[in-house]
């Protein structure tokens, strides 16, 4: 990442200083904290050492020049940036420092130099991140006019995690023209790892999207650009690429004159903004509820009186919205009203029997895995039959009390795991992967959680399971499922697992065939909890017919390390644990 | 529990804080023997000898400068203002100094200027104001206002073990009028949030210090047609609790702002813009101030009852959000 050198604030009292001295020439490097110029201010003189260590890849401001403090005055790249284009840069940003110097010279007495032009200095020192990407290096060394005009900060492809290097757009939550500020949600991406909600890195007018929805691109990729030349006008709509593939999919030109149509020309819907966001979250259309608020305007309970009615309008499919911005973006003379009203129309229709969807990123990466998990392990499925009786009392004595002392809710997914940990922890094979020829056992028990989220199925970890108490991992089961489901998972907590669990009892299962989550060498499929009709069998062997709550646990465990007998004893351990459960729930 | 007046919760404060931490003095025009305008030092000095309680000139400026003098020598002074509206003429000593002590050298000023503020009781222009408005606007003071007198006791503690200066505007026309149980164990209340006065579902007035009895009057008579107001009674005006703002916002989609300050550069046009930011699209009405005119505030009673915000503007422009 290049670091800029600024000019910096040498007091108070001081907005400018003028560089007397390079110490170093583009194309040097140069250590953290060694002198790299010499200015001059009102106050003092002084040698200003490096802000980081590098190549000096840009000398923005010449010898003679007079800069306000915070202009960048030279760029400092990577050390390791080196081949064809880091020379060119070199070379070009010598021919730009001289091409300045020369500019500057006559104009000194009345003006700071060129660069210190408002625009591309809040470009420069807003986004360090646009000069990490390669285009964005070489318009800076531009002629200073060209900068300008694009200026504005780049939103880029973030990096999800150590291994990955490309995401996925599902989701742009705001369009060109939008303002937007910084830390709002911007966009949503799907990487192997993760799906997350970007945030806006600045705040401004977001002036271009560069990427479209459904396209899938490289790490540190500028994927939208916010503020700069702020043209938030149909041109810039305009250069939103349509993905040809998805228009074709989507009914759109039909749509949008079908849309327009139902608005009668320059009328406008009296309504607020909370209505407005109650109608976009669940999709319905203004022009059909009839407001009763001063002057026609729907107020909120008109809009959920509606709701209630009639119920959520449909999602639009992705493929139709894309479609829909081709459609905005090919028709500039439209009005931003009508656009809006016609957005807002238009998205009627889940997909319908016979369109063709895309796979998710998610839904890619799961098919790929699963197919992949069944061809790698030798699966075999045990079920065992657990009485949970025992627990559901004590579960249902503990449970209102327990969420009060813990501020977390007292389910069975907890019981579940801690006694899969005690029992890993006495069957270490069972925790362990197949690595080559050998069987690696591994040093921490991190138990996987199977969450079911509207759009697919995510596995975050809990890490370190044996270190935990009860309380430590109901917790963590439980905020994990909640940040899974808001997108707020970090990458490394859905990866590392060695053991996990999956719950489809809730949806009332008997038990099911739970695949492998590779490379673990098991996973637990936890049935749905009935009440049957058991046989008991007193001390002295005299049986009776209780009714119990009985729940069905399949272990799902790969054939190729562990045989029948070890996933025999496994369960049987961990039937023993459930059926006399005696640990501290905390 | 004992019940107390909002001056005597205030006087309480003080004593205990005194009792508890004996770096902790008061100073102040006639706070000595004669124990203050207000009475909110009375018996003092028989306590705390005049060592801790420091009758001065009449001069805000030498007020406020001796208590930073003193805070920077390690003591946490509590300076009374007469009338807070003199506190002008120590504004340039708080502003440009006590307010970037910190920020400026490095050098903390624990020290709390107190005092009588608001109208209602015919002071006239010089004995009514309410000044909060020109050091809300400057960073690195608090500034609080409470409203009821367990907060005045909370807060004034709070402000007292603070390190920053801190402005604390009491409400005269509360002092007598406002009585209520406090603990007798020692608390505090956290600077910086806001406290829902009354909970309601249609309707938020967020106000403070004796606006929240006005609000309080008008709930009383909407909810004889259903109407719920919910009142936020801020009781910190710097820093504001935006949480709070946002939250009754999110809860009710309707606002009004009140307070007894003037309308132009009153609080409420900060709160409007706050919630222009942070809560626009859980609005579903414009939001509506209601405050003093823009005017010196009038001696004659009459001319002040019309001068001050009223219940029934609250009643009257809650029934119009209403409808809205």
């Amino acid at each position: 990442m290049p670091t800029n050198v600024v000019m910096p604030q040498m007091g108070e009292s001081i907005f400018e200083g003028t560089i007397t001295k390079w110490l170093k020439k583009a194309g040097d490097k140069v250590q953290r904290d060694e002198p790299l110029f010499e200015i001059s201010t009102d106050k003092v003189d002084a040698e200003i050492p490096a802000p980081a260590t590098g190549v000096l890849t840009e000398i923005k401001v010449a010898e003679g020049a007079t800069v306000e403090i915070n202009t960048v005055v030279a760029v400092i790249g990577d050390d390791s940036g080196t081949g064809a284009k880091g020379s060119a840069t070199t070379v070009d940003a010598a021919k730009m420092a001289k091409e300045k110097a020369g500019a500057t010279a006559p104009e000194k007495a009345k003006e700071p130099a060129p660069t210190s032009s408002s625009t591309s200095k809040k470009t420069d020192t807003a986004s360090p991140a646009a000069d990490g990407d390669p285009a964005n290096a070489v318009k800076g060394v531009k002629p200073v006019a060209g900068a300008i005009t694009t200026g504005g900060t780049n939103v880029v492809m973030p990096q999800m995690g150590e291994s990955i290097f490309e995401g996925t757009i599902t989701k742009w939550l705001k369009k060109a023209g939008d303002s937007v500020q910084r830390d709002e949600p911007l966009f949503e991406i799907s990487t192997d790892k993760v799906d997350a909600e970007i945030p806006a890195p600045a705040s401004g007018v977001l002036t271009e999207i560069k990427v479209a929805e459904g396209k899938t691109v490289e790490i540190n990729t500028v994927v939208a650009v916010i503020g700069g030349s702020s043209a938030g006008s149909p041109p810039v709509a305009a250069s939103v690429p349509a993905p040809a593939g998805k228009k074709a999919v989507a009914p759109a030109a039909s749509a949008a004159p079908t849309a327009s149509a139902s608005v009668t020309a320059g009328e406008r819907i009296r309504s607020s903004p909370l209505v407005r966001r109650i109608a976009k979250d669940n999709n319905l259309d203004l022009s059909q509820i009839a407001g009763t608020g001063m002057g026609g305007r729907i107020t909120k309970e008109d809009a959920l009186g509606y709701l209630g009615q009639h119920g959520k309008g449909a999602e639009a499919p992705a493929a139709t919205k894309a479609a829909q911005l081709s459609a905005t973006a090919e028709t500039p003379a439209v009005s931003s009203q009508a656009a809006s009203v016609q957005s807002m129309a238009a998205s009627a229709g889940a997909p319908t029997p016979g369109d063709l969807v895309p796979l998710s990123k998610m839904r890619a990466i799961i098919a790929q895995r699963m197919v992949e998990s069944k061809h790698t392990s030798a699966h075999v499925h045990t079920v065992f039959k657990i009485d949970m009786t025992r627990i559901a009392r004590l579960r249902e004595k503990e449970k209102s009390k327990y969420e009060q002392r813990n501020g977390v809710k007292l389910t069975y997914m907890p019981f579940i795991a801690s006694a899969v940990v005690a029992c890993l922890r006495k069957m270490p094979i069972v925790n362990a992967s197949m690595e080559g020829n050998a069987i690696r056992y591994h040093k921490n028990i991190n138990i996987g959680i199977a969450v079911a989220l509207d759009w697919g199925l995510i596995v975050p970890v809990v890490k370190q399971a044996e270190e935990r108490s009860f309380l430590g991992i109901a917790r963590d089961i439980a905020d994990l499922a909640a940040r899974a489901r808001a997108k707020k998972l970090k990458p490394d907590e859905a990866s590392g697992g060695t053991f996990t669990i999956t719950n489809p009892g809730i949806f009332g299962e008997q038990f099911g065939t739970p695949v492998i989550n590779q490379p673990e060498t098991a996973i637990l499929g936890v049935g749905g909890m009935f009440k049957e009709p058991t046989v008991l069998t007193d001390a002295e062997g005299n049986d009776t017919i209780a009714i119990r709550s009985i729940m069905r646990l399949t272990l799902g465990f790969d054939h190729r390390i562990i045989d029948g007998a070890d996933a025999g004893k496994f369960m049987a351990e961990l039937k023993k644990t459930l059926e006399n459960w005696n640990e501290d729930i905390g | 529990m004992a019940t107390v007046t909002y001056l005597e919760a205030i006087r309480q404060a003080i004593w205990e804080e005194m009792e508890r931490d004996s770096r902790v003095f008061v100073m102040g025009e006639d706070v000595g023997v004669y124990g203050g305008a207000f009475k909110v030092t009375e018996g003092f000095i028989h306590k705390f000898g005049k060592e801790r309680v420091v009758d001065t000139p009449i001069s805000e400026m030498a007020i406020a400068s001796a208590a930073y003098g003193a805070s920077l020598t390690g003591m946490r002074p509590v300076g009374e203002f007469q009338f807070m509206d003199f506190i002008s003429s120590a504004h340039s000593q708080i502003v440009q100094i006590l307010a970037k002590s910190n920020w400026r050298w490095g050098a903390p000023a624990p020290l709390v200027l107190r005092g009588p503020s608001g109208g209602g009781v015919s002071g006239g222009p010089f004995h009514s104001q309410n000044p909060e408005m020109f050091y809300v606007h400057t960073p690195g003071l608090k500034v609080i206002a409470p409203a009821t007198a367990r907060d005045a006791k909370g807060l004034m503690k709070s402000a007292i073990r603070d390190n920053n200066p801190v402005l604390f505007f009491e409400h005269k026309f509360l002092y007598r009028r406002v009585k209520e149980e406090l603990p007798l164990e020692d608390y505090t209340v956290e600077i910086g949030k806001a406290r829902v006065h009354r909970e309601g579902r249609h309707l938020s007035v967020i106000t403070y210090a004796s606006m929240v009895y006005v609000a309080q009057e008008a709930a009383d008579i909407l909810q004889k047609e259903g109407i719920e107001l919910e009142i936020l009674d801020l009781r910190t005006l710097l820093p504001l609790d935006r949480d709070a703002i946002r939250a009754t916002v999110e809860k009710t989609n309707r606002t009004i702002v009140l307070h007894e300050d003037t309308k132009t550069g009153g609080i409420a046009g900060e709160i409007a813009a706050i919630i222009n930011e942070e809560a626009f699209d859980s609005l579903d009405a414009p939001i509506v101030r209601i405050t003093a005119m823009d005017a010196p505030v009038p001696f004659s009673p009459p001319l002040e009852k019309a001068f001050l915000p009223k219940v029934e503007d609250v009643v009257r422009e809650a029934r119009h959000l209403l409808k809205y």
